[in-house]
């Protein structure tokens, strides 16, 4: 009887082992495929030219006019604190001597730089802006 | 290929310390003491590496380096008075070894390309585990900045014993190299599935056994989460190892076993903050287990001098972390007490209904209803000779989580629940999988004997 439910549950995981495989194969050909049309992009890259800038600081601002509580926003800033690192990355706080600036609206960051009289050390193809306070 | 020596030191000084805990010629076959000695050893450089941070208040590379072949030096000289075999001796190899091992790294082939295909891993991986590895190798001695309460968000709370197995690795470069972080993902999971597959072997000599690894390995949800490079699957692979130490000991009453089973535990504890409750609860159900059975209570009890010590080392940093370094959570508000964000009825409800949702959801391949028509179908056996242990612990466990979710009530449930319940679930994975295969197969016969060398001719 103990033989016979032995052979009857691995049959069961038996076959479960076989349709896994069959679907862990589809799926590796899906995401292959989708790595070849769609390269895979680490949005902490586009904050990697700064590092040298910021290196010797402990923590700067992170300004930013995106909704962090958005997924995708909350990826964005995570990652760039990753590739920042060991640098803290401080968000919406402006009170740093060094400020990231990752604005949706190029205007908007342009504003805050004439107003918040901040000097840009940096700019990125990508609408980054590193840039300092002068009123320090 | 620099990277693969220190992968290489800490397999030779973790398969020298389990080898010398067993009297000479009565230690597990080499296939699983390999696996263990990977593990274990892993642990000990993440070990030396965490000293460097007590001793220097930073990570000193040439101490690390220095350390751990100065340690692997003397438990080489240990090992080799001990008589320990070399692992690569073919007499001590049998046929069934090398195909399960053969299969294993076939089924290896999608969590590698998994990886690869996401080089930075998953969410965590990049916003705590390994962000804290690279404040610990490149903040010099301001390393404990990794705690700022700016960071909350990257679980400035949790241990890091994963950062510090990738900081050892990483000391033979200059550089946070992410194919070290992917290897180390890709490795943990394989030692998940080769201890499973030994472990069961070795107690039951079942060639069954082969099943339940396989059985985790072609589930492609586990494949990612695995590939993710998160410390989920280090703190399952603890506790399976734990898990086999414990049964082993239960059969050979050798104390090996018990230094074994308390080395897993505490590196568990220091592996993730669930891992110490794990950990404290694995370790109060075991030793209520050992000291009631008739059997084991006198030898279990005179193991204990040989297990204080041992206790005390190894769960060190866990307990050091927690009373002096430890960021307090930001991420923490008492629904018992708070006025603002109270717990309520619904939310236990939603807890409840989300973990069944979760276990017969269709990303799972049926793992949690075959485990459970398995188990009632090895109903009686799956409660003997000790195994009750490991649902015990199980449904502690749960229980834990299930409050913790419950009285914590600064998330929104659903998303809580959405983002996090995945991964816990993994790491019971492998344990659960041990003991429905140990349920169904103990009564096969009893440890294989060693194969006999052959003969020079």
């Amino acid at each position: 009887m103990t033989h016979k439910r032995r052979t009857v549950i691995f049959t069961i995981i038996l076959l479960a082992v076989l349709a896994g495989c069959w679907g862990s194969i589809a799926h590796l050909i899906t995401l292959t495929e989708q790595r070849r049309q769609r390269p895979y992009f680490f949005s902490g890259e586009i904050f990697a030219p700064i590092k040298p800038a910021i290196n010797p600081e402990r923590a700067i601002g992170y300004i930013t006019d995106r909704n962090i509580k958005d997924d995708a926003v909350a990826m964005r800033f995570s990652q760039a604190q990753y590739s920042l690192a060991p640098v803290i990355l401080d968000l919406n706080n402006p009170h740093h001597r060094l400020l990231i600036l990752d604005f949706q609206d190029g205007n908007k960051a342009k504003q805050l730089v004439v107003q918040g009289r901040l000097r840009p050390l940096k700019a990125s193809p990508q609408g980054i802006i590193l840039a300092e306070r002068t009123d320090l | 290929m620099i990277y693969g020596i220190p992968f290489l030191i800490s397999l030779a000084q973790g398969y020298c310390l389990t080898g010398i805990l067993f009297p000479k010629n009565q230690s597990p076959r080499p296939p699983l003491l390999l696996c263990w000695g990977m593990l274990i050893g892993l642990g000990l450089s993440a070990g030396i590496t965490f000293l460097s941070l007590l001793l220097f208040n930073r990570i000193v590379p040439a101490f690390i380096i220095l350390g751990n072949l100065a340690s692997a030096i003397t438990l080489g000289i240990l090992a080799r008075r001990h008589q320990l075999p070399l692992p690569w001796t073919k007499a001590l190899w049998n046929r069934d070894d090398l195909i399960g091992l053969g299969l294993l790294l076939l089924l290896m082939i999608p969590v590698i390309i998994t990886a690869r295909c996401y080089p930075h891993g998953g969410w965590d991986a990049w916003s705590c585990w390994n962000l804290k590895a690279v404040f610990l190798f490149e903040a010099g001695d301001d390393w404990k900045r990794m705690f700022d309460p700016v960071i909350w968000r990257s679980n400035i709370a949790y241990p890091f014993l994963l950062p510090l197995m990738n900081v050892w690795v990483w000391c033979f470069g200059t550089t946070a190299s992410l194919a070290v972080t992917m290897a180390m993902s890709c490795l943990i999971t394989f030692l998940m599935a080769a201890l499973l597959y030994f472990g069961l072997k070795e107690l039951t000599a079942n060639r069954w056994s082969l099943l339940a690894p396989a059985w985790l390995l072609s589930i492609s949800f586990l494949v990612t989460l695995a590939s993710s490079q998160y410390s989920d699957l280090l703190v399952g692979t603890w506790f399976l190892s734990g898990l086999i130490a414990l049964m082993l000991y239960r059969k050979t009453q050798q104390s090996g076993y018990l230094v074994l089973l308390t080395l897993c535990l505490g590196l568990m504890s220091f592996t993730k903050s669930e891992g110490l409750v794990l950990a404290f609860i694995s370790g109060l159900i075991i030793k209520i287990s050992l000291l009631t059975s008739p059997k084991l209570r006198a030898p279990a009890w005179a193991a204990w001098k040989t297990l204080l010590p041992v206790g005390i080392l190894s769960f060190f940093p866990a307990i050091f972390f927690q009373l002096f370094w430890a960021g307090d959570s930001h991420t923490f508000v008492n629904g018992l007490t708070s006025t603002t964000q109270p717990t309520s009825l619904e939310r236990l409800q939603a807890i409840l209904i989300f973990l069944g949702l979760e276990s017969i959801s269709l990303k799972w391949n049926g793992f949690w209803i075959i485990s459970l028509l398995g188990i009632l179908l090895a109903w009686g056996k799956a409660w003997k000779d000790g195994l009750w242990v490991i649902p015990v612990i199980l449904l502690m466990y749960l229980g834990a989580l299930t409050a913790v979710y419950y009285v914590n009530t600064f998330f929104p449930i659903v998303w809580w629940l959405s983002t996090t319940l995945n991964r816990l679930l993994l790491a019971l994975m492998p344990a659960l999988a041990f003991w429905l295969f140990l349920a169904h197969t103990s009564s096969a016969p009893a440890k294989p004997e060693n194969p006999q060398p052959r003969s020079r001719k």
